[in-house]
């Protein structure tokens, strides 16, 4: 994993969702839904996209809002399933 | 364009059909497949202006709904892939009888290449093959559409009010019926399609295959790879498309539909 995960995951969601917009436009603690626009099918995009990247399952319990909120919760999460 | 709507009779039910005619002469017919739950409402515009494409290109075109979907009678409650092979035989049957003499080609937006790719086996005289994005593994699929249904559980609770996608293939194991934003996904229909592998498959007439797809990084996905390995493993002679838009399906952008119509259109 990438010592600056956030920027990879920035990367991430522009590619995956083809947004019009650089890394740098995105802010970590942003709220990805309220000032990005994603919506279920962009967050379904995020969800693959973390299970292709980083080889994350999903236990039971762990879909929750609150872990696609922001590039920074995000990050939080994934590191917190590297451990 | 001449646009015929009707109802065509398959055993005791009725399958909705819109048939678009060329204006001119045609020795063809495109017989089209849906994709199912919210990627087949997403996907009718992309189904619409192929017609017209293709209807422009002297090539008559039928797109149907398979029996509990879209107009056509029976619910998805009932559904079962043997009832939708009927659908697929009984759409062939009404075409020869109607527009005698004409050669078949295919075309398949997800979902709809398993119908499609079971078709293929029998259908003569079948010519090309169109495959977008197809969904070739149900036990994949499967996952997909119950991992998407989490994640609207979550957009909406905030929370998945499911546990896992591993719960829900539980329930589906124990006999319950699934709800697929409003559709229902039944044991029976999952049942029916599990069985289903691309490499049995026995497609004797040899048709030209051209698999689409439309990704973020504009190559082929593994999945597409394993599907074109599986596909040449068969003799079948398949050329590749790689679009770098977004997946009309899923509507990120419905702009980017023309450009997946136009290479569609013009290798049919």
């Amino acid at each position: 994993m990438s010592e600056n995960l956030e920027l990879e995951l920035k990367e991430m969601l522009i590619e995956r969702l083809f947004l019009k917009m650089q890394p740098d436009d995105i802010e970590n603690d942003k709220n990805l839904m309220n000032d990005y626009g994603i919506d279920s099918v962009c967050v379904m995009e995020m969800v693959v996209g973390l299970e292709e990247m980083y080889g994350i399952t999903f236990e039971p319990g762990e879909f929750k809002l609150d872990y696609f909120q922001s590039i920074k919760n995000m990050a939080d999460f994934v590191r917190s399933k590297q451990k | 364009m001449i646009v015929k709507r009707q109802f065509i009779d398959c055993d005791n039910r009725q399958l909705y059909a819109i048939i678009n005619l060329p204006e001119h002469d045609y020795s063809e017919f495109v017989i089209c497949f849906h994709p199912l739950f919210e990627e087949k409402k997403l996907s009718h515009r992309f189904f619409v202006e192929l017609a017209g494409k293709l209807a422009a290109q002297n090539k008559a075109s039928i797109l149907f709904d398979l029996s509990g979907c879209g107009d056509s009678s029976g619910t998805m409650a009932d559904a079962i892939f043997t009832d939708w092979q009927a659908d697929s035989q009984a759409i062939v049957s009404f075409l020869k009888s109607n527009y005698p003499n004409i050669h078949f080609s295919l075309l398949a937006v997800r979902f709809g290449a398993i119908p499609a790719l079971h078709l293929a086996q029998t259908l003569q005289p079948l010519k090309k093959i169109a495959l977008i994005d197809p969904v070739t593994d149900f036990t994949s699929y499967l996952h997909e559409q119950l991992q998407q249904k989490l994640v609207r559980e979550m957009m909406t609770f905030g929370e998945s009010r499911t546990e896992s996608v591993d719960s829900l293939l539980a329930q589906l194991d124990a006999g319950k019926t699934i709800d697929l934003d409003g559709t229902e996904l039944t044991p029976a229909l999952c049942e029916s399609l599990a069985d289903f592998n691309l490499s049995q498959l026995q497609v004797s007439a040899l048709p030209e295959i051209m698999l689409i797809q439309q990704t973020a990084q504009g190559i082929l996905t593994a999945a597409g790879n394993q599907l074109l390995d599986s596909l040449n493993a068969m003799g079948l002679p398949t050329s590749i498309e790689c679009l770098k838009c977004p997946p009309f399906w899923k509507l990120f952008d419905q702009k980017a539909v023309g450009t997946t119509i136009n290479s569609t259109a013009n290798w049919l």
